[in-house]
Formats: structure tokens, C-alpha cells, sequence
């Protein structure tokens, strides 16, 4: 009798376990869609990639075919707590303060003034970072910012030298994720 | 009766005694954040052996988790954190990177990173050259060392993303 209360005990954990992991994956899965070929891995499965950063941070997305590494990565940002439902200027400033703190915090510069582009599904901010480090390891960080299924999201790309062609692919990028 | 209160008393004179130890051991705790800062906490002689010489390269692998290149330096008179990280999952390699302005505070067992933003980091220190941050071991190493595991960090590994992409690309609805 004592046994089968065991067993019945370890099996309830593991059915719990279960629906924890389905729980995941349909979080994960609900972030975006794309045409393209996308992967989303959380903060938990990729060490120290939460190291330095705000507890919004998701995780990171990968452009399967894009064949320029800078590129293809980029940290995800789920801002749940939003009350707003769309993108401004001043929205999108206080997410970039968010993720990095203010230029005299972190010696990162807003390049050019934030810029708003359409989307099927309303607004988007773009906005490129700089840091005022000659010798960084990272001198910028491009962030696209804006809701997609009705969640504020931030996609940040760490890149070492940046052009108007890359961001403009990187657009391209965004306006297909659904 | 008597019991009790003595239990609340003695439970009372633990909590006090643990808070004394706790408070002894942050007046051990010495930080900085500038280059100025460092060179009188090193001038003191109370910083400990693994930072006596700044910048600290550090880096370590392990076949199940991947591999990680960490490194402290001055840049323009402040103290700046560089993480590069590869984790496996199943066959694939996914990397991370972050680069950030820190406070550095350090006592007799802890090392402690203090960023702008997110929540403070805690490493073990190990012994002079060791220590142990986010369940890796890391060790010191030099510059030339560094360079190459951070290369070796950051090579792209081919179709990463592939197997994952159908589970995390497929549920969404708009």
C-alpha cells in the first residue's frame, strides 16, 4: 500500500513536471511566427546570457538562414506589464532606458533621433545605440521595438559595425513576425 | 510555557548573532567602479589576489555546458564587464554576448558585479586564480589566451537554429 502511495506520488510529479514543460513551450511558442526560419531559445537554457541584463529580458532568436552572425542573433524584450497598446517616440525611448540605463550610465549614445516606421499592425520604433567606447567589444546595438500579438516586445542586435542595407534587412525582418 | 519562551528567546539571540556575522562580513566588502577607486583599494593592499592586476582575463569549458570568456578592464578611467558565452543544446552551439559597465565589490570568499541595470551577479572566489560564477569554473588566463577562446566563442556553428525553429515558429496566431 505504501509502495503504490509512492509510485502514485512520483507519478503525479512527473504529470506536473509535464505540464510545466508544455506550459514552456507554449509561452516560447507564442511569441512570434514567422516566414522565416526562426528559433527562440529562453534565458534559462543559454548560459549567462541573462548576465547585466533587466528581468524583461526573454531570451535570444535566431535567423536560421541568415548567413551574417551579427544578424541573425538578437535578445528578445516581453515588456508584460505595458498599459499602453501602441508604439511612441516616448515609449520607445523609456524601453531603451530600460534595457541600458541613460548614455551617462552606460556610455551608450542614441545615434539618430528614434524613428517610427509602419507595420501591419500599427507602429514601430527603431533605434540605434553607440557606445562612446572606441575600444568596445560591441559598439552598437540596434533595437526594433513594438507589439506584436498584442505584447510589447523588444528585439536588440549587437553589432559590430552597422550599415543602412543591415537595418533595412533587419526591418524586413521584423515586419514578417507575426 | 517556560518552553516557548525560551524557544523565542533563544531564537531571538541566533537571529541577532547571524545579523552581527552578516554585518562583519559586508564591513570586509570592498568595492570600486573607477580606475582611481581601484588603485586605492590596491594601495591599501585590501584587494584580493585575484584582482591585483587589472585587466582580469578569465575563461573556462566544460564539455556539457559550453564554453565562456569573461574579462574585467578600465576603459577610459571606468571598470567594464565583457561576457561571451557558447552553451550546447543537443549538437548546436547558441552564443551570447553582453558588455557592460560595473561596480565591483569584493570580499574574503565573494566577488559581486553590480550593474546599471538587472539584478547583481555573485561569483565564488576559488583561490587566486579561480572562480566560480553561474556554476562554470573559470580561471585566469592571458590576453592571447583570452583572444582565442573568445574566437573560439563566437564561431558561428552552421544551421543552429534549425531543429528548434518548427516548434518556436509554429504556435503563434495573430
Amino acid at each position: 500500500m505504501i509502495c503504490f502511495c509512492k509510485i502514485m506520488k512520483l507519478f503525479s510529479v512527473g504529470i506536473s513536471l509535464l505540464i510545466c514543460g508544455v506550459a514552456l513551450s507554449a509561452e516560447q511558442s507564442q511569441i512570434f511566427k514567422s516566414k522565416d526560419d526562426i528559433a527562440i531559445y529562453s534565458k534559462n537554457e543559454i548560459a549567462f546570457s541573462d548576465i547585466g541584463k533587466i528581468k524583461d529580458y526573454f531570451g535570444i532568436l535566431i535567423q536560421a538562414k541568415e548567413s551574417e552572425r551579427q544578424l541573425a542573433q538578437a535578445d528578445i524584450y516581453v515588456f508584460n506589464n505595458e498599459q499602453k497598446i501602441s508604439i511612441d517616440q516616448a515609449l520607445c525611448g523609456s524601453y531603451t532606458d530600460k534595457i541600458f540605463g541613460s548614455e551617462s550610465e552606460t556610455g551608450l549614445k542614441v545615434e539618430k533621433k528614434i524613428n517610427l516606421f509602419k507595420t501591419p499592425t500599427g507602429q514601430s520604433c527603431e533605434i540605434l545605440l553607440k557606445d562612446n567606447d572606441r575600444s568596445a567589444k560591441i559598439p552598437y546595438r540596434y533595437v526594433i521595438a513594438g507589439f506584436v500579438h498584442g505584447r510589447s516586445v523588444a528585439l536588440v542586435w549587437q553589432l559590430n559595425s552597422v550599415t543602412d542595407e543591415d537595418k533595412a534587412k533587419l526591418k524586413t525582418f521584423w515586419l514578417a513576425l507575426r | 510555557m517556560y518552553y516557548s519562551k525560551f524557544f523565542i528567546l533563544l531564537s531571538a539571540l541566533l537571529i541577532s548573532n547571524s545579523t552581527q556575522i552578516a554585518n562583519a562580513q559586508a564591513k570586509n566588502e570592498i568595492c570600486f567602479s573607477t580606475e582611481a577607486e581601484y588603485n586605492e583599494i590596491l594601495a591599501s593592499n585590501k584587494a584580493p589576489l585575484i584582482l591585483q592586476k587589472l585587466p582580469l582575463y578569465l575563461g573556462g569549458e566544460s564539455m556539457i555546458k559550453g564554453k565562456v570568456a569573461v574579462s574585467l578592464s578600465f576603459v577610459n578611467g571606468v571598470i567594464k564587464f565583457y561576457v561571451n558565452a557558447a552553451t550546447m543544446i543537443g549538437d548546436f552551439k547558441i552564443t551570447t554576448s553582453n558588455e557592460n559597465r560595473v561596480k565591483v565589490c569584493v570580499d574574503d570568499a565573494k566577488l559581486k558585479l553590480e550593474f546599471t541595470k538587472g539584478p547583481a551577479q555573485e561569483a565564488t572566489l576559488l583561490g587566486p586564480k579561480k572562480i566560480s560564477i553561474k556554476g562554470f569554473d573559470i580561471e585566469t588566463m592571458n590576453l592571447k589566451d583570452f583572444t582565442s577562446l573568445d574566437a573560439a566563442v563566437s564561431e558561428r556553428a552552421s544551421a543552429s537554429a534549425k531543429t528548434k525553429s518548427n516548434s518556436s515558429s509554429a504556435g503563434g496566431n495573430q
